[in-house]
């Protein structure tokens, strides 16, 4: 079942499956959740955001037709609901300001999670957040949706109403400016930040 | 899903997924489910050009096959009028079916030429044609009345066998005029009468007796 399509999952759900769902929202959960976290930077905004979306993709199972990925679908739903909780909240500011304690713990321990090595670790996460908190919002979209969702940069120019070449120059320049922020560190954020090697074509 | 009590940052906490997964279960309750085969879009459209196209064949079959019984009912018509306007009497009979080549009837012709030839310009060949539509009548007529009788009908009955074949009952009537018996050539040529009413007689009675003046 795990090998599904996910389209055929959704269909399946919509069918009165249950079991397809759940198969499906726990191949999702993890990714969505992390991209509108890293966006909003607020655990409740990311609550609420994370739980909005997939109330609007139960209910919309009966519309739902495959003819585009599942991740464009979801990921769609997602930019839409972070960009009218933008307008919403006018969060800009606020987003700027929250969250601090949660970035020292969002990306993954490595091994030898010696003192030293987590003060330096600890170091490079600050840089690393406060590289990405600088990028522009449209470029910080479309590295996150690369990061995170795992869809390719037309998929991504589609979701976010953009060319595919808009899109590959924003998340080109993401990178470079993470890059330029990180400096040597950023080998050492290289299995955490999956697209700081050269992914964006 | 993460059940932990330390929960990850980057993970939906345990109580999310609990409100998303029953959100999705209490969606699908109650709901009418979905049927489990969904016909393509074509399908309809396929569906209704081959019921017209079916139905438009058997329209033009039924036509058809209307306007041949109509055709078989108009033959049958005519056939029965034929048969009821034509006496008993007067039915034709059918010659016998010639063997020979035709028409045999010019040596006999030849044999006999007679002034009545003049008075009557008919020759050999339109009389025989004549004849020949006259045996077609006959045979038509015959065939009429053995569809009105049924499969089981006795077939016509065939010309007797002492009478001769047309022609040569007319030669042989001329040759009696020539040789003077001419009350029993007119007994003959009142037979051959009866027995051929359609077949063209040259000599009739009154140049019989024109002649025998």
């Amino acid at each position: 079942m795990d090998l599904e399509d996910d389209g055929e999952l959704m269909l399946r759900y919509a069918r009165g499956d249950m079991r397809a769902f759940e198969v499906l929202y726990e191949r999702h959960r993890g990714g969505l959740y992390r991209y509108l976290s890293r966006h909003t930077r607020n655990p409740e905004a990311a609550n609420d955001l994370f739980q909005e979306v997939w109330s609007k993709v139960i209910a919309s199972r009966d519309r739902y037709e495959p003819r585009a990925k599942f991740q464009t679908f979801l990921y769609r739903i997602a930019h839409n609901c972070f960009v009218d909780y933008c307008r919403r909240a006018s969060v800009r500011a606020e987003v700027s300001g929250d969250g601090e304690e949660d970035w020292q713990t969002s990306l993954p321990a490595p091994d030898d999670d010696q003192p030293d090595t987590r003060a330096e670790r600890a170091q490079v996460l600050a840089r690393y957040k406060a590289a990405l908190t600088a990028l522009p919002s449209e470029q910080r979209d479309v590295f996150l949706l690369y990061e995170e969702s795992g869809l390719t940069l037309e998929e991504i120019a589609v979701i976010t109403a953009v060319g595919p070449e808009t899109a590959k120059s924003r998340l080109r320049y993401a990178v470079s400016k993470l890059r330029q922020a990180l400096g040597a560190a950023h080998a050492a954020l290289e299995p955490m930040v999956k697209v700081i090697p050269e992914r964006g074509r | 899903m993460s059940g932990s009590e330390h929960h990850d940052p980057l993970e939906p906490p345990p109580e999310l997924d609990r409100i998303i997964i029953g959100k999705a279960r209490k969606a699908i309750q109650g709901a009418r489910p979905a049927p489990l085969y969904r016909a393509p879009k074509w399908a309809l459209s396929a569906g209704l050009a081959i019921t017209v196209v079916i139905s438009l064949a058997v329209v033009l079959l039924m036509g058809l096959h209307s306007k041949h019984q109509k055709e078989l009912a108009a033959r049958a018509a005519l056939i029965n009028q034929l048969v009821a306007e034509a006496p008993q009497s007067k039915r034709i009979r059918l010659p016998p079916i010639r063997t020979e080549p035709w028409p045999p009837v010019v040596a006999a012709s030849n044999k006999a030429p007679v002034a009545g030839a003049t008075a009557h310009p008919i020759t050999d060949k339109a009389r025989n044609r004549l004849a020949r539509v006259a045996v077609a009548a006959s045979r038509s007529r015959v065939e009429a009345e053995s569809i009105e009788a049924g499969p089981l009908a006795a077939p016509p009955p065939a010309a007797p066998a002492e009478r001769p074949e047309a022609s040569t009952w007319l030669g042989q009537i001329e040759k009696l005029r020539g040789e003077g018996h001419t009350a029993e050539a007119e007994q003959e040529t009142k037979r051959f009468r009866e027995t051929y009413p359609a077949y063209p007689v040259p000599h009739d009675a009154s140049s019989t007796a024109g002649r025998a003046q």
